[in-house]
């Protein structure tokens, strides 16, 4: 019963609509093929649900025009999906944390004065950059001129003094930014020692 | 009074094509597809809010949404043909309203060709042997 009053339903709505849509048909040559159309998903309309009650276990291609999913499956799909994006953001952000923040501290090294540098990437959710750490160690031995050129002097050791670590950092950051093309802000660097 | 814009215009357009015919018969063709276009874009907006009013409609008889989306394609299509195939005529150029006539007709029946296939398959598999 509920499948009879199901494709009653059905049908009714779907010959309704299609009497609307001819109404709305341009006059001409065209119409009698946009009527076989419409004529053709009635027929689906009609024959899919006697199908499915007469042969429950076959499957026939006709079954595949009239898919539905019902709002609750769609749900279902969507949370389902969700999870897989999750699942895959999660697995290769670490690969893409460790890769970046590798690359980030080879990039920074080749900064003048700069001797190591340890990276601390954060990812969000959708695998993206959030914010980049960097810590700096400094070579003792180099001193910056004021000009931004190095010099080594071997037998010196003077520690850079704080205008030569905003040399630096600015250094950094510029090199960071225009290589990976990050906003300026989402960098933050720290000297080993203050 | 939307119809009444449009008589006016559909009544000032006529004139002028009355009088351009005669004197250049190229212009005649080109105000007359100008006035095609402003219709069809006067139209847009209902004619988008019939839709979404079917759409709703569709949604909640839980009607596979596909066959209107569907005939709403092949509706698309004939409505266009028959706008270039009026204009090519109006131009006298009847061989070339034919030719466009003859694509929709093709397009509507790709459109149509694969639910017909899927018909004709399950029939096909009632069928003893």
């Amino acid at each position: 019963m509920a499948v009879l009053a199901g494709m009653v339903k059905n049908v009714l709505v779907i010959i309704i609509l299609a009497s609307f849509l001819e109404v709305l048909l341009p006059e001409g040559r065209v119409k009698p093929f946009v009527r076989f159309a419409i004529g053709l998903f009635i027929i689906i309309a009609v024959l899919n649900p006697v199908l499915n009650a007469l042969f429950e276990e076959r499957e026939f291609e006709i079954n595949l025009w009239d898919y539905q999913v019902s709002s609750e499956q769609e749900r279902e799909i969507l949370e389902k999906g969700n999870r897989l994006n999750q699942q895959i953001a999660a697995s290769t952000g670490t690969g893409i944390k460790e890769k970046i923040e590798g690359q980030v501290s080879a990039v920074a090294m080749l900064v003048p004065g700069v001797k190591e540098v340890k990276t601390n990437a954060s990812l969000n959710d959708q695998g993206g950059l959030n914010q980049l750490n960097l810590t700096v160690r400094l070579e003792e031995s180099k001193q910056l001129q004021k000009g931004g050129e190095v010099n080594v002097f071997l037998g010196g050791g003077d520690a850079p003094d704080t205008e030569d670590k905003k040399q630096i950092e600015e250094k950094i950051r510029g090199v960071i930014s225009n290589l990976y093309g990050f906003d300026n802000l989402k960098i933050s660097v720290q000297f080993e020692g203050g | 009074m939307e119809i009444a814009q449009i008589v006016g215009l559909a009544l000032v357009t006529t004139i002028m094509l009355l009088i351009l015919r005669q004197e250049k018969p190229v212009l005649a063709v080109l105000l007359s597809i100008v006035f095609s276009i402003i219709i069809f874009t006067l139209m847009m907006g209902k004619m988008a809010s019939i839709l979404n009013v079917m759409r709703e409609l569709t949604r909640r008889a839980e009607v596979n949404y596909f066959f209107f989306a569907t005939i709403l394609k092949i509706l698309g299509v004939a409505y266009l043909a028959e706008f270039a195939v009026a204009i090519c005529q109006d131009a006298g150029e009847q061989a070339v309203a034919k030719k466009v006539e003859f694509a929709s007709k093709i397009i509507i029946a790709v459109l149509a060709l694969p639910i017909m296939i899927a018909i004709l398959e399950s029939l096909m598999q009632l069928m003893p042997g």
